[in-house]
Protein backbone atom coordinates (compact mmCIF):
# COMPACT_ATOMS: atom_id res chain seq x y z
CA UNK A 1 0.00 0.00 0.00
CA UNK A 2 0.88 3.44 -1.08
CA UNK A 3 2.28 4.76 2.98
CA UNK A 4 1.72 8.61 1.86
CA UNK A 5 0.05 11.45 3.82
CA UNK A 6 -3.06 11.74 1.42
CA UNK A 7 -4.92 14.67 1.78
CA UNK A 8 -8.73 13.72 2.94
CA UNK A 9 -10.69 16.57 1.25
CA UNK A 10 -11.69 17.49 -2.24
CA UNK A 11 -12.46 21.13 -2.46
CA UNK A 12 -15.71 21.93 -4.01
CA UNK A 13 -18.23 24.85 -4.48
CA UNK A 14 -21.09 22.34 -4.92
CA UNK A 15 -22.99 20.63 -1.74
CA UNK A 16 -22.42 17.31 -0.82
CA UNK A 17 -20.97 16.15 -4.24
CA UNK A 18 -20.61 12.49 -4.79
CA UNK A 19 -18.03 10.67 -6.68
CA UNK A 20 -19.00 6.81 -8.05
CA UNK A 21 -16.69 4.67 -10.22
CA UNK A 22 -18.46 1.85 -12.53
CA UNK A 23 -15.83 -0.67 -13.43
CA UNK A 24 -17.60 -3.51 -16.89
CA UNK A 25 -15.90 -5.99 -18.63
CA UNK A 26 -17.30 -7.07 -21.79
CA UNK A 27 -18.29 -10.41 -22.46
CA UNK A 28 -20.02 -12.93 -25.40
CA UNK A 29 -23.16 -13.75 -25.79
CA UNK A 30 -22.92 -17.16 -27.68
CA UNK A 31 -25.29 -18.36 -30.42
CA UNK A 32 -25.82 -22.05 -31.30
CA UNK A 33 -27.81 -22.89 -34.33
CA UNK A 34 -28.40 -26.74 -34.28
CA UNK A 35 -29.62 -28.56 -37.93
CA UNK A 36 -31.50 -32.10 -37.43
CA UNK A 37 -29.94 -35.27 -37.29
CA UNK A 38 -29.92 -37.26 -40.78
CA UNK A 39 -29.78 -41.26 -40.33
CA UNK A 40 -28.18 -40.49 -37.20
CA UNK A 41 -25.19 -38.16 -38.57
CA UNK A 42 -25.47 -36.74 -34.75
CA UNK A 43 -24.45 -39.34 -32.75
CA UNK A 44 -21.21 -39.41 -30.74
CA UNK A 45 -20.84 -35.65 -31.86
CA UNK A 46 -20.12 -32.85 -29.20
CA UNK A 47 -19.65 -29.37 -29.53
CA UNK A 48 -18.63 -26.92 -26.24
CA UNK A 49 -19.06 -24.03 -24.50
CA UNK A 50 -16.90 -22.31 -21.79
CA UNK A 51 -18.57 -20.46 -18.35
CA UNK A 52 -16.24 -18.61 -15.94
CA UNK A 53 -19.22 -17.23 -13.54
CA UNK A 54 -18.99 -20.58 -11.06
CA UNK A 55 -15.08 -20.82 -11.85
CA UNK A 56 -13.45 -17.86 -12.55
CA UNK A 57 -10.75 -19.67 -14.16
CA UNK A 58 -13.33 -21.65 -17.11
CA UNK A 59 -14.99 -24.68 -16.81
CA UNK A 60 -16.08 -25.68 -20.12
CA UNK A 61 -18.83 -28.09 -21.33
CA UNK A 62 -19.22 -30.67 -23.53
CA UNK A 63 -23.33 -31.27 -24.89
CA UNK A 64 -23.21 -34.80 -26.93
CA UNK A 65 -25.51 -36.32 -28.57
CA UNK A 66 -26.87 -40.09 -28.55
CA UNK A 67 -29.17 -40.38 -31.37
CA UNK A 68 -32.28 -43.44 -30.62
CA UNK A 69 -29.25 -44.98 -28.05
CA UNK A 70 -26.47 -44.45 -29.86
CA UNK A 71 -23.27 -43.12 -29.63
CA UNK A 72 -21.36 -42.64 -26.87
CA UNK A 73 -19.31 -39.50 -24.71
CA UNK A 74 -16.05 -38.43 -26.28
CA UNK A 75 -13.27 -38.89 -24.23
CA UNK A 76 -12.95 -35.01 -22.90
CA UNK A 77 -11.59 -35.82 -19.13
CA UNK A 78 -11.23 -32.03 -18.57
CA UNK A 79 -14.75 -31.34 -19.73
CA UNK A 80 -18.23 -31.08 -17.73
CA UNK A 81 -20.07 -33.89 -20.00
CA UNK A 82 -23.78 -32.90 -20.76
CA UNK A 83 -25.68 -36.20 -22.94
CA UNK A 84 -28.56 -34.71 -25.26
CA UNK A 85 -30.98 -37.43 -26.08
CA UNK A 86 -32.44 -37.10 -29.48
CA UNK A 87 -34.19 -39.87 -32.04
CA UNK A 88 -32.63 -40.34 -35.45
CA UNK A 89 -34.18 -38.10 -38.04
CA UNK A 90 -34.59 -35.16 -35.03
CA UNK A 91 -35.71 -31.83 -36.78
CA UNK A 92 -32.94 -28.52 -36.03
CA UNK A 93 -35.63 -27.36 -33.76
CA UNK A 94 -36.16 -30.75 -32.29
CA UNK A 95 -31.87 -30.72 -31.40
CA UNK A 96 -31.97 -27.09 -30.43
CA UNK A 97 -35.18 -28.39 -27.30
CA UNK A 98 -33.47 -31.19 -26.37
CA UNK A 99 -29.92 -29.33 -25.88
CA UNK A 100 -31.69 -26.63 -24.39
CA UNK A 101 -33.83 -29.24 -21.73
CA UNK A 102 -30.48 -31.25 -21.13
CA UNK A 103 -28.96 -27.90 -20.05
CA UNK A 104 -31.63 -27.14 -17.92
CA UNK A 105 -31.75 -30.59 -16.54
CA UNK A 106 -28.24 -31.22 -15.47
CA UNK A 107 -28.28 -29.50 -11.90
CA UNK A 108 -25.28 -31.64 -10.79
CA UNK A 109 -23.68 -29.39 -12.64
CA UNK A 110 -22.76 -25.69 -12.66
CA UNK A 111 -23.58 -24.95 -16.17
CA UNK A 112 -26.97 -22.99 -14.70
CA UNK A 113 -24.77 -20.67 -12.56
CA UNK A 114 -22.89 -19.96 -15.49
CA UNK A 115 -25.11 -19.63 -18.22
CA UNK A 116 -28.64 -18.17 -19.04
CA UNK A 117 -30.14 -20.11 -21.84
CA UNK A 118 -33.40 -18.86 -23.05
CA UNK A 119 -36.20 -21.71 -24.22
CA UNK A 120 -35.83 -22.13 -28.42
CA UNK A 121 -38.36 -21.45 -31.11
CA UNK A 122 -36.31 -21.97 -33.64
CA UNK A 123 -32.93 -23.88 -34.29
CA UNK A 124 -30.66 -20.96 -32.38
CA UNK A 125 -30.07 -21.34 -28.84
CA UNK A 126 -28.51 -17.90 -27.57
CA UNK A 127 -26.39 -18.79 -24.25
CA UNK A 128 -25.89 -15.95 -22.33
CA UNK A 129 -22.44 -16.01 -19.97
CA UNK A 130 -22.99 -14.44 -16.58
CA UNK A 131 -19.24 -14.57 -15.95
CA UNK A 132 -17.97 -13.07 -19.15
CA UNK A 133 -15.24 -14.84 -21.43
CA UNK A 134 -14.77 -14.51 -25.03
CA UNK A 135 -15.36 -16.79 -27.99
CA UNK A 136 -17.04 -19.27 -25.57
CA UNK A 137 -18.94 -21.39 -27.82
CA UNK A 138 -17.36 -24.01 -30.33
CA UNK A 139 -17.85 -27.07 -32.54
CA UNK A 140 -16.35 -30.63 -31.59
CA UNK A 141 -13.02 -31.61 -33.26
CA UNK A 142 -12.62 -33.22 -36.73
CA UNK A 143 -14.79 -36.46 -36.88
CA UNK A 144 -16.45 -35.40 -33.93
CA UNK A 145 -17.81 -31.89 -34.92
CA UNK A 146 -21.51 -31.58 -35.11
CA UNK A 147 -21.70 -29.24 -38.25
CA UNK A 148 -23.72 -26.33 -36.13
CA UNK A 149 -23.48 -22.90 -36.76
CA UNK A 150 -20.99 -21.01 -33.59
CA UNK A 151 -21.49 -16.91 -32.97
CA UNK A 152 -19.89 -15.39 -30.53
CA UNK A 153 -20.93 -11.24 -30.39
CA UNK A 154 -19.71 -9.19 -27.74
CA UNK A 155 -23.16 -7.58 -26.77
CA UNK A 156 -22.93 -8.51 -22.91
CA UNK A 157 -21.99 -6.06 -20.11
CA UNK A 158 -20.65 -7.54 -17.06
CA UNK A 159 -20.59 -5.39 -14.10
CA UNK A 160 -17.43 -5.83 -11.77
CA UNK A 161 -19.91 -5.18 -8.38
CA UNK A 162 -16.84 -5.52 -6.13
CA UNK A 163 -15.25 -1.62 -8.60
CA UNK A 164 -18.32 -0.73 -8.94
CA UNK A 165 -20.15 0.74 -5.36
CA UNK A 166 -23.24 2.71 -6.10
CA UNK A 167 -23.74 1.59 -9.32
CA UNK A 168 -27.24 -1.08 -9.80
CA UNK A 169 -26.22 -2.10 -13.55
CA UNK A 170 -25.22 -1.48 -16.85
CA UNK A 171 -26.66 -3.18 -19.75
CA UNK A 172 -26.79 -2.92 -23.15
CA UNK A 173 -29.95 -1.45 -25.38
CA UNK A 174 -28.86 -1.30 -28.73
CA UNK A 175 -25.19 -0.71 -30.63
CA UNK A 176 -23.09 1.06 -28.50
CA UNK A 177 -26.15 2.07 -26.36
CA UNK A 178 -25.90 1.29 -23.08
CA UNK A 179 -27.67 2.29 -19.90
CA UNK A 180 -25.81 2.69 -16.58
CA UNK A 181 -28.31 2.71 -13.29
CA UNK A 182 -27.25 3.75 -9.99
CA UNK A 183 -27.93 1.94 -6.83
CA UNK A 184 -27.49 -1.37 -5.61
CA UNK A 185 -27.19 -4.32 -8.03
CA UNK A 186 -29.42 -7.75 -6.91
CA UNK A 187 -30.20 -9.30 -4.45
CA UNK A 188 -31.43 -5.57 -2.78
CA UNK A 189 -31.71 -4.29 -6.27
CA UNK A 190 -32.17 -0.77 -5.18
CA UNK A 191 -32.06 2.57 -7.59
CA UNK A 192 -30.20 5.97 -6.20
CA UNK A 193 -31.29 8.98 -7.09
CA UNK A 194 -29.57 12.42 -6.98
CA UNK A 195 -29.68 15.68 -7.80
CA UNK A 196 -27.41 16.55 -10.86
CA UNK A 197 -25.00 14.84 -12.80
CA UNK A 198 -22.18 17.10 -12.78
CA UNK A 199 -19.16 14.89 -15.06
CA UNK A 200 -18.63 11.37 -16.39
CA UNK A 201 -15.41 9.94 -17.47
CA UNK A 202 -14.73 7.07 -19.26
CA UNK A 203 -11.39 4.96 -20.33
CA UNK A 204 -10.35 1.22 -21.72
CA UNK A 205 -8.62 -0.91 -20.51
CA UNK A 206 -7.26 -3.55 -23.39
CA UNK A 207 -4.40 -4.98 -24.67
CA UNK A 208 -4.77 -3.44 -27.93
CA UNK A 209 -6.50 -0.37 -28.91
CA UNK A 210 -10.07 -0.38 -27.80
CA UNK A 211 -13.04 -0.98 -30.57
CA UNK A 212 -14.85 1.90 -28.38
CA UNK A 213 -12.53 4.45 -27.31
CA UNK A 214 -15.06 7.37 -26.87
CA UNK A 215 -18.23 7.64 -24.89
CA UNK A 216 -20.75 10.55 -24.35
CA UNK A 217 -23.86 10.53 -22.36
CA UNK A 218 -26.78 10.76 -24.89
CA UNK A 219 -29.12 11.43 -21.72
CA UNK A 220 -29.64 11.44 -18.19
CA UNK A 221 -32.66 11.33 -15.20
CA UNK A 222 -30.25 10.76 -12.89
CA UNK A 223 -32.58 12.64 -10.63
CA UNK A 224 -35.86 10.97 -11.28
CA UNK A 225 -34.72 7.13 -12.46
CA UNK A 226 -31.32 6.78 -11.67
CA UNK A 227 -29.93 6.38 -15.20
CA UNK A 228 -27.55 7.58 -17.32
CA UNK A 229 -27.86 6.96 -21.38
CA UNK A 230 -24.24 6.33 -23.21
CA UNK A 231 -23.64 6.19 -26.57
CA UNK A 232 -19.94 4.33 -26.99
CA UNK A 233 -18.04 5.16 -29.90
CA UNK A 234 -15.42 4.20 -32.36
CA UNK A 235 -12.18 6.97 -32.85
CA UNK A 236 -14.19 9.15 -35.21
CA UNK A 237 -16.57 10.06 -32.49
CA UNK A 238 -20.05 9.17 -33.83
CA UNK A 239 -19.81 5.57 -35.35
CA UNK A 240 -21.49 3.50 -32.19
CA UNK A 241 -19.52 0.62 -31.47
CA UNK A 242 -19.53 -2.08 -28.88
CA UNK A 243 -16.37 -3.21 -27.04
CA UNK A 244 -14.84 -6.01 -28.25
CA UNK A 245 -15.16 -9.17 -25.52
CA UNK A 246 -12.61 -8.53 -22.48
CA UNK A 247 -12.10 -4.72 -23.08
CA UNK A 248 -12.43 -3.39 -19.64
CA UNK A 249 -14.36 -0.32 -19.36
CA UNK A 250 -13.83 2.52 -16.47
CA UNK A 251 -16.62 5.18 -15.64
CA UNK A 252 -15.84 7.84 -13.32
CA UNK A 253 -19.09 9.51 -12.30
CA UNK A 254 -19.52 13.00 -10.06
CA UNK A 255 -23.16 13.44 -8.90
CA UNK A 256 -24.91 16.28 -6.91
CA UNK A 257 -26.30 14.21 -3.74
CA UNK A 258 -27.92 17.92 -2.14
CA UNK A 259 -30.77 19.69 -2.77
CA UNK A 260 -28.71 22.89 -1.59
CA UNK A 261 -27.91 25.28 -3.96
CA UNK B 1 -6.41 32.27 -4.78
CA UNK B 2 -10.38 31.98 -5.49
CA UNK B 3 -11.87 33.52 -2.54
CA UNK B 4 -14.66 30.99 -2.07
CA UNK B 5 -16.34 28.78 0.46
CA UNK B 6 -15.59 25.87 -0.35
CA UNK B 7 -17.23 22.37 0.40
CA UNK B 8 -14.80 20.00 1.65
CA UNK B 9 -15.75 17.06 1.13
CA UNK B 10 -15.98 14.75 -1.99
CA UNK B 11 -18.32 11.84 -0.75
CA UNK B 12 -17.44 8.57 -2.10
CA UNK B 13 -18.65 4.66 -1.39
CA UNK B 14 -15.06 3.58 -1.82
CA UNK B 15 -12.65 3.20 0.82
CA UNK B 16 -9.59 5.67 0.53
CA UNK B 17 -10.24 6.72 -2.84
CA UNK B 18 -7.29 8.72 -3.86
CA UNK B 19 -6.44 10.66 -7.09
CA UNK B 20 -3.27 11.22 -9.00
CA UNK B 21 -2.60 13.51 -11.24
CA UNK B 22 1.01 13.90 -13.64
CA UNK B 23 2.46 16.40 -15.77
CA UNK B 24 4.39 15.61 -18.89
CA UNK B 25 5.93 17.41 -21.02
CA UNK B 26 6.81 15.57 -24.54
CA UNK B 27 10.05 16.35 -26.46
CA UNK B 28 11.57 14.76 -29.40
CA UNK B 29 10.59 11.58 -30.35
CA UNK B 30 8.10 10.96 -27.64
CA UNK B 31 10.50 11.71 -24.79
CA UNK B 32 8.28 12.48 -22.06
CA UNK B 33 9.54 14.46 -19.00
CA UNK B 34 8.02 14.84 -15.96
CA UNK B 35 7.07 17.76 -14.22
CA UNK B 36 7.54 16.87 -10.27
CA UNK B 37 6.04 19.66 -8.29
CA UNK B 38 2.92 18.79 -10.65
CA UNK B 39 3.54 15.03 -9.99
CA UNK B 40 3.25 14.53 -6.80
CA UNK B 41 2.60 10.23 -6.42
CA UNK B 42 4.25 9.53 -9.39
CA UNK B 43 7.44 7.91 -9.52
CA UNK B 44 8.37 8.10 -13.28
CA UNK B 45 7.14 7.76 -17.03
CA UNK B 46 8.99 5.45 -19.29
CA UNK B 47 8.61 5.33 -23.37
CA UNK B 48 8.50 1.73 -24.08
CA UNK B 49 8.01 2.27 -27.72
CA UNK B 50 6.03 4.58 -30.60
CA UNK B 51 3.44 5.98 -27.92
CA UNK B 52 3.70 3.11 -25.03
CA UNK B 53 4.21 4.75 -21.60
CA UNK B 54 5.46 2.89 -18.00
CA UNK B 55 3.74 4.92 -15.36
CA UNK B 56 5.25 3.95 -12.22
CA UNK B 57 3.30 5.56 -8.66
CA UNK B 58 5.73 6.52 -5.91
CA UNK B 59 8.45 9.12 -5.65
CA UNK B 60 11.68 10.05 -7.56
CA UNK B 61 14.32 11.81 -6.57
CA UNK B 62 17.56 10.84 -4.56
CA UNK B 63 15.42 8.11 -2.55
CA UNK B 64 12.98 6.86 -4.90
CA UNK B 65 10.14 3.89 -3.51
CA UNK B 66 7.50 2.82 -5.75
CA UNK B 67 3.79 3.14 -4.10
CA UNK B 68 1.34 0.23 -4.87
CA UNK B 69 -2.37 0.92 -4.46
CA UNK B 70 -5.42 -1.83 -4.26
CA UNK B 71 -6.70 -1.06 -7.79
CA UNK B 72 -7.27 1.55 -10.27
CA UNK B 73 -10.69 3.06 -10.71
CA UNK B 74 -9.72 5.44 -13.34
CA UNK B 75 -6.92 7.07 -15.92
CA UNK B 76 -7.87 9.28 -17.92
CA UNK B 77 -5.46 12.24 -19.87
CA UNK B 78 -6.33 15.64 -20.86
CA UNK B 79 -3.81 17.58 -23.42
CA UNK B 80 -2.93 21.02 -22.65
CA UNK B 81 -2.00 22.55 -26.16
CA UNK B 82 -3.29 25.04 -28.33
CA UNK B 83 -3.35 23.05 -31.74
CA UNK B 84 -5.44 19.11 -32.02
CA UNK B 85 -2.75 16.63 -30.45
CA UNK B 86 -0.80 14.36 -32.40
CA UNK B 87 -2.33 11.38 -31.00
CA UNK B 88 -5.32 12.42 -29.39
CA UNK B 89 -6.89 9.06 -28.15
CA UNK B 90 -5.25 6.80 -25.24
CA UNK B 91 -5.85 3.58 -23.23
CA UNK B 92 -4.52 1.62 -20.36
CA UNK B 93 -2.97 -1.23 -21.91
CA UNK B 94 -2.38 -3.46 -18.90
CA UNK B 95 -1.82 -2.31 -14.96
CA UNK B 96 -0.33 -4.05 -11.91
CA UNK B 97 -0.68 -1.34 -9.53
CA UNK B 98 -1.19 -3.71 -6.79
CA UNK B 99 2.16 -5.31 -7.29
CA UNK B 100 4.33 -3.48 -8.74
CA UNK B 101 2.64 0.22 -8.78
CA UNK B 102 2.48 0.81 -12.60
CA UNK B 103 0.33 0.44 -15.73
CA UNK B 104 0.91 1.01 -19.36
CA UNK B 105 -0.64 3.14 -21.49
CA UNK B 106 -0.73 3.95 -25.15
CA UNK B 107 -1.09 6.93 -27.02
CA UNK B 108 -2.72 6.65 -30.86
CA UNK B 109 -3.63 8.57 -33.58
CA UNK B 110 -7.15 10.18 -34.41
CA UNK B 111 -8.27 6.51 -35.75
CA UNK B 112 -7.72 5.06 -32.42
CA UNK B 113 -5.18 2.90 -33.80
CA UNK B 114 -2.44 3.44 -34.83
CA UNK B 115 0.24 4.03 -31.95
CA UNK B 116 1.63 7.38 -32.20
CA UNK B 117 3.93 9.39 -29.63
CA UNK B 118 2.77 12.72 -28.24
CA UNK B 119 4.07 16.10 -30.75
CA UNK B 120 7.24 17.38 -29.15
CA UNK B 121 5.76 20.45 -26.78
CA UNK B 122 2.96 18.57 -26.03
CA UNK B 123 1.96 18.60 -22.71
CA UNK B 124 -0.59 15.91 -21.29
CA UNK B 125 -2.19 15.94 -17.80
CA UNK B 126 -2.46 11.86 -16.86
CA UNK B 127 -5.27 11.82 -13.93
CA UNK B 128 -5.34 8.41 -11.96
CA UNK B 129 -8.16 7.39 -9.00
CA UNK B 130 -6.96 4.59 -6.77
CA UNK B 131 -8.02 2.81 -4.03
CA UNK B 132 -5.44 3.08 -0.73
CA UNK B 133 -7.56 0.39 1.29
CA UNK B 134 -8.13 -3.37 1.50
CA UNK B 135 -11.51 -2.36 2.74
CA UNK B 136 -14.26 -3.76 0.67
Amino acid sequence: MANRYFNQFNWSLEKNPVVLFANVTQGDVSTVTATGDTAGSLAGTFFRIDGFAADPAGTTYMFWFKVSGSGTSPATPSDVAIEVDITTGATAATVAQAIYDAAIAATTTTFNQDFTLVDPTTGALVFTSLGGGCANAHDGLSMYSTGFAFANAATHPILNASKSLGIKSFARTGAGLYTLVLGTPAPTSVVDLYNRLFFVGYSVVSATAPVAPLAYVVTETVSTTGAINFKLTAADGSTAADPACGEVLQFEIYLKNSTGQ
Amino acid sequence: MANRWFTQWLWALEKNPAQLWAYVTFGSSGAPTLSGINSKGIRSIVRNSTGNYTVTFGVSGGNPVTDTYNALYFASRRFLRATAPAAPHFYVVSEDVRATGTLVIQFTAANGSTATDPASGEIVRLQFRLKTSTAK
